[in-house]
């Protein structure tokens, strides 16, 4: 599995595609998050870090 | 590299029946977003046949597997984008060995392709073939009006798009891109120079004529009319020197185009070309502190293998070693140089060419 930003998703998407890994799973995240506060994106890491564990566990 | 894409999978270039007219075909190929956004030379199975004609290899060879989209760059494709650039069919073995330049792990051409920089390709041609190519290293070398550099550099643009799947917006991140995007090519003018060309001092022969690939952000004109080569090399130190840059954030790979008068100032200074790269070297270093707080942390994540400790007194070097600082020289006569501030994390490829 990989994280990118919304900003890049379809570009992680494609390139996953075309080397064979059609089926890797992405989690997403809102972009921009670079300019956010700390707490902002401890927030955001927070929101989608249940979906990121599950999606590993699940790769095992 | 897992791809998709093999040398024994690759088909030959489909065939489109199209109007015989040019504006209808150009329309096609802007839908198709097959265009870098200027009229094409329809790639007709002609013009494709007299571009094969003029290298050695084969149709299907596969040159190289170009990132992002890791198709197959074939010979083929190679010469149908040459066609389209407008090309003639004699700078073929240049461009292919550009295109095999770029594919080197070192250009790290899946970076400079997808960046949001405006990271593109800039081809340096050397040797014999500056001639009998006719590409520009003097007046207006960078700019327009030589057939080679324009369709040389603009075949390499096309290649980057159609074959490596660079699509602005796309795969293509640029936030800005920038007009070398177009086509950025030069030879170097080697006549006018003091110094050991580029091929010889990246280990060819005089004779042996080379294609050098840099992963170049823009160009920087240095317009200075000192004579003193001590105070040339500080003015040309302050222009590099800015704090939210690439290579100092990654340890990069500055290139110089040095002016032939310039040049001379140096020479006449006792700057041999390697003295000349130590010096920019030393006077580049930058405080830490001079750069953004963020910057200053991922220059700090990014060199600590390179550096060891580094605090905002750390003085950063531009370059990982001096020899890190590309030079040639080139263009007419004037006081001007340019600096080529580059990607950082890409390091340049010389390939030879027959």
């Amino acid at each position: 599995m990989t994280i990118c930003s919304t900003a890049f998703a379809a570009m992680g998407r494609a390139q996953a595609a075309k080397l064979g890994f059609s089926r890797l799973p992405i989690v997403t995240i809102a972009h921009p998050f670079g300019l956010r506060a700390r707490e902002e994106v401890r927030q955001m890491a927070e929101g989608c870090v249940d979906t990121i564990v599950k999606l590993a566990e699940d790769g095992k | 590299m897992t791809a998709s894409t093999s040398a024994a999978t690759v088909p030959p270039a489909a065939l489109l029946d199209a109007p015989d007219d040019l504006e209808a075909i150009n329309r096609l190929y802007r839908e198709r977003g097959w265009s870098d956004g200027l009229p094409v030379v329809p790639p007709t199975e002609a013009r494709v046949a007299r571009m094969l004609d003029a290298v050695k290899r084969g149709r299907a060879d596969v040159v190289a597997l170009l990132a992002p989209a890791f198709n197959a760059a074939t010979v083929e494709r190679i010469a149908i984008n040459a066609v389209m650039s407008g090309c003639a069919p004699h700078v073929m073995p240049a461009l292919i060995a550009a295109v095999e330049a770029i594919a080197d792990p070192v250009f790290n051409l899946q970076a400079i392709q997808t960046t949001t920089n405006p990271a593109t390709v800039w081809v340096v041609v050397n040797g014999p073939a500056s001639n009998t190519l006719g590409v520009n290293a003097t007046f207006n070398c960078l700019g327009e009006g030589t057939w080679t550099n324009a369709t040389l550099g603009r075949a390499m643009r096309l290649v980057l798009r159609n074959v490596g799947g660079a699509l602005p917006g796309a795969l293509d991140r640029a936030t800005h891109g920038q007009p070398g995007r177009y086509s950025f090519c030069c030879a170097e003018n080697a006549s006018a120079s003091p110094w050991e060309p580029l091929h010889v001092e990246r280990g060819f022969a005089p004779g042996q004529s080379t294609v050098t690939v840099v992963g170049a952000e823009g160009t920087m004109n240095m317009n200075s009319h000192s004579k003193d080569a001590d105070e040339v090399v500080r003015v040309f130190a302050e222009t590099i020197v800015h704090p939210p840059s690439n290579e100092y954030t990654h340890g990069g790979e500055p290139w110089l185009i040095v002016g032939p008068e310039h040049a001379e100032i140096l020479q006449r200074g006792g700057y041999s070309k390697s003295r000349f790269k130590s010096a920019i070297w030393e006077a580049t270093k930058m405080p830490g502190q001079r750069m953004a707080a963020r910057d200053f942390e991922r220059a700090v994540q990014s060199r600590r293998g390179e550096l060891g400790e580094i605090t905002a007194d750390t003085l950063l070097p531009i370059a990982p070693s001096a020899d890190g600082i590309g030079v040639i020289v080139a263009g007419g006569p004037g006081t001007h140089s340019v600096y080529v501030p580059c990607f950082g994390n890409s390091r340049a490829v010389t390939k030879a060419f027959a």
